[in-house]
């Protein structure tokens, strides 16, 4: 996604939505919201000052009964953790950054129901899938806040790569 | 005249409306969550007549219904609930229930339900 | 005419592709960063769509098309987004908005995204689309969109006004309409913009025949009986809502949408909803979720046991059954209509942030399909002591075969 500087003192933010993810240089926020089961994945090379937040909804491309649509690659990219997480990697090291120093975090992945038609635990298995993602591409995970039977917000500062993680009722957590 | 009543509903809020519906004019002698305590409950208790929900967690109120009406034939139960579908209301009717009313209803109408299917006198 | 799923589908992606475009003319043009947030196709009334832009404080530019397909597309935007707009592409502009100066920046940004916005149904349709001088227009109290709308600058004479989905002579706001809505964003979070497009009925068909699966296909009267069910429910589920609090509610809204699935968490916001979220089974299965905003959650408690000192298990007791007695209203009519029965599981309570309480709903649906029928409604009281907003979400497939038996017999 293209980013524009504007001469607004306030730093910028950049939304990322659900099944998408963006890549911010220098000072800016990157934010999703509304995380159930689905997982947000930050990660960040605070060296080369990029960061990327992934809001994914599914483990795999794979997992699907339903073949592709010439829906746009981009709109599936996003959707599913293990095609998101390369193509966050990829924009990244377009812009600079380096795999080797990159640091995780991941939020969400929570089960929110329990459904007599929904015993898959979508949420842990988007977790497990990003953390083998990550795992295999040896990007270490150092915090997460995920699990649980609530929603989530995120705000990940891409100088620190701090993430700010939001629940309903106020409570904010930063890991 | 003042009946018995076991109260099944797995809302506790319901169960209290009921009992505040039923308070002046019967007796709510017993309150279940689910179709099986209201089995258990109904023969413990023998009330005159039973309210029962149908959807509730465990056990629904159809089959709690065809059990209880299986178990004692004589038995009065009547449908309280939120569900409108004829098919259901068919569900109801094979499975043994005295009576039908949809949610949300008023105090007449529950009371005029209970007199018409025990009947007004003792 | 007959409508389907693919096309629908095609629809969407056009739409959403159309809205690209545009989007990133408005960040060349203004500087600002935009993003489509939301691509919806909807099928609602006229006075639906019309209640959409009355809702918010909008000033419009309309251009209407007709080539290979015809109609009207708005492009709207939020009053004071537009000042601040107009002093991107025209600095200076804002310290007087109304001017010719200010209006014709404006009217110009239409016609780049707007024709946009249109070039990839032309280049889909392989024919040409022309469109017509853009009109700049306010939307206020006294005008309604359906009035500007037909009244319109018919340059080509050919722009057909006044025609709905439903019939030959449909009343001006009850007759169905085919919309697109686009919602595109930008930074500021605040202030939106929407395109719409509202396609004639013989353009739907058009693209319908290019776009289609004939095999698929449903009479279009289908979809509309079917959202004409969504809004009997909708008034079902007032009617209970009014029983049983004691307060006048009427339904605000009440609209059938097919979105890409991902985009249906879009639909609500990072704000806490309480409520519940049931699953229901039968033909058609799928999730339905009925939310109020903390506010309204408390007042809708306080109505149903009036001078009691409630612990708050009692008032979640309380709104599960709200929940219960409104899903009920809402889908008891869908059953009878499709003569099968529709089955609802016991209530789960939720307390959380608007989007997050949809997405695992739609995550278990993105498992099995890639596009949504969303179902919303919303119920108010008039004075707005309590709002309750109904999501319904059923699973494609299981709404085809209901559509199916909708559908009137071959002859």
């Amino acid at each position: 996604m293209k980013v524009y500087t504007t001469d607004s003192p306030t730093p910028e933010r950049v939304k990322v939505g659900v099944a998408e993810y963006a890549v911010a240089e220098g000072e800016a926020t990157l934010a999703t919201s509304g995380l159930g089961s689905c997982v947000g994945i930050a990660l960040v090379d605070a060296d080369a000052g990029v960061a990327g937040l992934a809001h994914a909804m599914l483990p795999s491309v794979g997992d699907r009964g339903v073949a592709a649509t010439d829906g746009g690659e981009d709109r599936q990219v996003g959707k599913y953790v293990d095609t998101a997480v390369p193509g966050l990697l990829g924009e990244m090291a377009d812009r600079g950054a380096v795999a080797s120093r990159v640091k995780a975090r991941l939020a969400g992945g929570s089960a929110m129901f329990d459904f007599s038609s929904s015993d898959s635990g979508v949420g842990e298995r988007n977790v497990a899938a990003a953390e083998a993602a990550l795992d295999e591409r040896d990007i270490p995970v150092v915090a997460t806040d995920v699990g649980g039977d609530y929603g989530r917000s995120l705000t990940l500062d891409a100088t620190t790569g701090a993430l700010s993680v939001r629940r309903a009722h106020g409570d904010e957590r930063t890991i | 005249m003042a009946r018995s009543v076991l109260v099944v509903d797995d809302s506790a809020f319901m169960r209290n409306l009921l009992k505040q519906l039923l308070e002046d004019d019967h007796e709510v002698v017993g309150e279940a969550e689910n179709g099986v305590e209201a089995v258990e409950l109904y023969h413990e208790l023998n009330p005159d007549v039973v309210t029962m929900d149908v959807v509730m967690p465990i056990r629904d109120g159809i089959e709690a219904t065809a059990e209880i009406k299986g178990d004692d034939p004589d038995a009065s139960v009547i449908m309280c609930t939120s569900v409108g579908q004829e098919e259901k209301m068919r569900e109801a009717v094979a499975a043994g229930a005295d009576g039908y009313i949809t949610k949300p209803f008023q105090k007449p109408n529950v009371l005029e339900a209970i007199d018409d299917v025990v009947g007004v006198e003792a | 005419m007959n409508l389907d799923v693919e096309s629908l589908r095609t629809f969407s992606s056009l739409a959403h592709s159309g809205a690209e475009e545009a989007a990133d003319s408005l960040s060349t043009l203004t500087g600002f960063d935009s993003r489509v947030a939301v691509t919806k196709v909807e099928m609602s009334t006229r006075s639906d769509v019309e209640q959409e832009f009355c809702e918010r404080d909008l000033v419009s530019v309309h251009i209407g098309f007709s080539g290979a397909i015809n109609g009207r597309t708005v492009l709207a935007f939020d009053r004071d987004r537009a000042v601040s707009l107009v002093d991107s592409l025209v600095p200076g502009a804002s310290d007087n908005p109304e001017s010719e100066l200010a209006t014709s920046g404006l009217k110009e940004l239409g016609n780049i995204m707007l024709g946009g916005f249109i070039d990839g149904w032309a280049d889909f349709l392989g024919e040409a689309i022309d469109i017509t001088t853009p009109t700049y227009v306010e939307l206020d109290a006294d005008r309604s969109l359906v009035d500007v709308i037909d009244a319109g600058d018919d340059a080509t004479g050919e722009v057909p006004s006044g025609e709905g989905l439903g019939g030959d002579t449909p009343e001006a706001g009850a007759s169905h309409v085919l919309a697109f809505q686009n919602h595109l964003e930008t930074v500021d979070e605040e202030a939106g913009f929407y395109i719409y497009m509202l396609p004639t009925r013989e353009s739907v068909g058009r693209i319908v025949d290019a776009a289609g699966d004939a095999d698929d296909a449903l009479p279009v009267e289908t979809f509309t009986t079917f959202s004409q069910m969504i809004t009997e429910g909708a008034g079902q589920a007032s009617e209970d809502l009014t029983a049983m609090t004691g307060i006048d509610t009427d339904v605000d809204v009440s609209r059938l949408s097919f979105v890409p699935i991902e985009g249906v968490p879009m639909q609500l916001t990072d704000e806490t909803r309480r409520g519940v979220v049931l699953e229901f089974t039968g033909t058609p299965s799928g999730y339905i979720a009925i939310l109020f905003d903390p506010g309204s959650a408390e007042s809708v408690a306080d109505a149903l046991m009036p001078g009691m000192d409630a612990d708050p298990a009692m008032r979640k007791s309380a709104i599960q059954e709200i929940g219960n007695i409104v899903t009920s209203g809402f889908l008891d009519g869908w059953a009878d209509s499709l003569e099968t029965t529709i089955d609802i599981s016991p209530p789960t309570y939720v307390d959380d942030i608007g989007s997050a309480i949809v997405d695992p709903l739609v995550a278990e649906l993105a498992q099995t399909q890639e596009y949504a029928f969303l179902i919303d409604s919303a119920i108010a009281t008039p004075d707005e002591t309590f709002t309750c907003d109904i999501y319904a979400l059923p699973d494609e497939q299981e709404l085809r075969t209901a559509f199916e038996r909708l559908a009137p017999e071959p002859s």
